[in-house]
């Protein structure tokens, strides 16, 4: 099982078949990374409706420019990075804030585990989540984009550079160095 | 396990096995990790710190969002491609309908040449039934098209004399032996049609996915590229196949009849034929002056015959059971679905609409 990007040929195929103006291979392309597009979202903005219209934006762009967009192997890096950009273009736009600013990843507000996952759950365990969050939450937020994009997102290290602007050499740096400093705290 | 056995809690934290354990807990995995975890009790603790650190990632950034909020904004986006590709369609035309000399060669180059590229391909698509049906019926025959390319419906006249309306954007070939041999016409799009009477000559409507079949009518036929099919008499029969059933010789078995009042609707899917009634029926025979649908004192069965008459539909009671039922009520202005209700409400009964047709559950009156 590959942890690195997913490039099957029956992506490539989806992506061909959307790039020749196939409507369908869009909806494809669309429902399987619309998930993860929306998380990723959310996490620089929390209204989702503005989310959802920045995505929609994406995609009627993409379909606008297919012809003119290159073979991808790497699919879901590419509508990662779109997306990063567009969000930021938006919100840039709607706040009139200073443009050099980066986007500020940041974690959703969360709701509580249910009752029983809290019985099941050791207090060891449950102690230990909750260490960890606090100290991921109080990470800076270009450290927290990139555990996101590695973990929960399974971005391999070059992708995550791709989407974040940053070298190859910093987001190992910065995965190795969360991992330090989280297995410190428990 | 080999592997496993020398690692600290770097490597489970980013081993993709280890990780799918512990974002979807399946339970193959979780008896893999628990026996390693008997058979190497001293990594047991890191296994549980990098279960852990993994834990609180997939909590913290998770996002909530449900399946059918994605299904809707997927469809939106899709359908605002849709509307954006026929309007370049619709600007591609101009102007007034036309009547022209086709035959099969000209319409299959025809289309390229008049139509936009992302239209041509939404065409070619479906192009491969449309084809092998449109061929079939403009084999060894000239037709006549009747197109309507404006944006009101449009009314023609046949040689027989029946009359049809074409919605813009649907068209209806013509053999120019009609009707001389047979009364057949190919329609694509939707159009209304009222045929005159001939007994010898049934009027016949192919389209791509539905045949309809008439001796003398009004009714209704939908023929959509995408999406149902859909046939709705408003007054009179008509016999109703898929076009797949109608090649086969014994097809008068596997058509369905729609009489006024009625619609027939093929899904996309290709199922299976379904019928119910319209969603406004209307009074199709003229009323004869005792008929008021206002009642007095009025036993049931009598009101429920009237209407049977008045909108040509069926309604199936037990006479038995109704029998003692009389209704006071003033119904005249109302639909026939509100007539319905208004009687069942009396009676303390119900009305079920199963097959185009209704039924009367009820019970014995006082």
């Amino acid at each position: 099982m590959s942890q690195t990007s997913d490039h099957t040929g029956e992506e490539v195929a989806l992506w061909d078949a959307f790039r020749k103006g196939d409507e369908t291979a869009l909806g494809e392309i669309v429902r399987k990374y619309y998930r993860s597009l929306f998380g990723y979202g959310m996490k620089f903005s929390p209204d989702r409706e503005f989310v959802k219209d920045c995505i929609q934006d994406l995609f009627m762009e993409l379909w606008s420019k297919r012809d003119s967009l290159g073979d991808t192997d790497f699919v879901k890096f590419y509508l990662f990075k779109s997306l990063r950009r567009k969000i930021h273009r938006e919100s840039m736009r709607r706040q009139r804030v200073d443009e050099d600013a980066d986007l500020e990843f940041s974690a959703e507000q969360q709701e509580e585990p249910s009752f029983e996952q809290q019985i099941i759950e050791s207090e060891i365990f449950q102690n230990r989540l909750k260490k960890i969050e606090s100290e991921l939450k109080s990470l800076p937020r270009r450290q927290q984009e990139v555990i996101f994009l590695k973990f929960f997102e399974n971005l391999d290290n070059n992708a995550i550079a791709e989407v974040m602007s940053i070298s190859k050499q910093a987001v190992s740096n910065l995965i190795y160095r969360t991992i330090k400093l989280l297995k410190e705290k428990i | 396990m080999d592997r496993y056995s020398q690692y600290v809690i770097e490597d489970f934290v980013m081993d993709s096995y280890f990780q799918r354990w512990v974002r979807f807990n399946h339970p193959e995995d979780q008896s893999y990790w628990d026996e390693f975890m008997r058979k190497n009790p001293l990594q047991k603790e890191d296994v549980l710190r990098a279960r852990a650190l993994l834990t609180s990632v997939y909590r913290l950034y998770a996002t909530d969002i449900s399946d059918e909020e994605i299904s809707m904004e997927i469809h939106q986006l899709v359908e605002q491609i849709r509307r954006e590709r026929k309007k370049s369609f619709v600007e591609e035309k101009s102007g007034s309908p036309r009547r022209s000399l086709r035959s099969p060669f000209w319409w299959a180059a025809a289309a390229v040449l008049v139509i936009g590229a992302g239209v041509w391909y939404q065409l070619s698509t479906t192009r491969e039934t449309y084809t092998a049906t449109y061929q079939t019926f403009t084999q060894n025959k000239t037709v006549e098209t009747y197109e309507n390319d404006g944006t009101e419906n449009r009314t023609w006249e046949l040689k027989d004399g029946s009359t049809v309306t074409l919605e813009p954007g649907s068209t209806l070939d013509i053999p120019t032996d009609f009707p001389e041999t047979s009364r057949d016409v190919f329609l694509t799009g939707t159009a209304q049609f009222n045929v005159k009477k001939d007994a010898e000559r049934p009027f016949t409507v192919y389209s791509d996915k539905l045949v309809t079949r008439v001796l003398g009518t009004r009714f209704t036929v939908r023929a959509p590229r995408n999406g149902e099919s859909v046939v709705e008499v408003a007054e009179g029969r008509v016999s109703v196949f898929r076009t797949t059933d109608f090649a086969q010789p014994a097809k008068e078995k596997m058509g369905m009849i729609v009489t006024s009042n009625q619609k027939i609707v093929l899904e996309p899917k290709e199922d299976r034929l379904i019928k119910e009634l319209l969603d406004l029926p209307q009074i199709v025979a003229p009323l004869p002056p005792t008929v008021t649908f206002n009642y007095v004192d009025a036993p049931v069965s009598r009101v429920l015959k009237e209407l049977m008459d008045a909108y040509h539909v069926e309604i199936i009671y037990d006479e038995e059971q109704l029998k003692g039922c009389t209704l006071n009520a003033t119904l005249s202005d109302q639909t026939l679905y509100e007539k319905l209700a208004a009687i069942c409400e009396a009676i303390e009964a119900r009305y079920e609409l199963i097959d185009g047709q209704i039924t009367i559950h009820g019970k014995k009156c006082q």
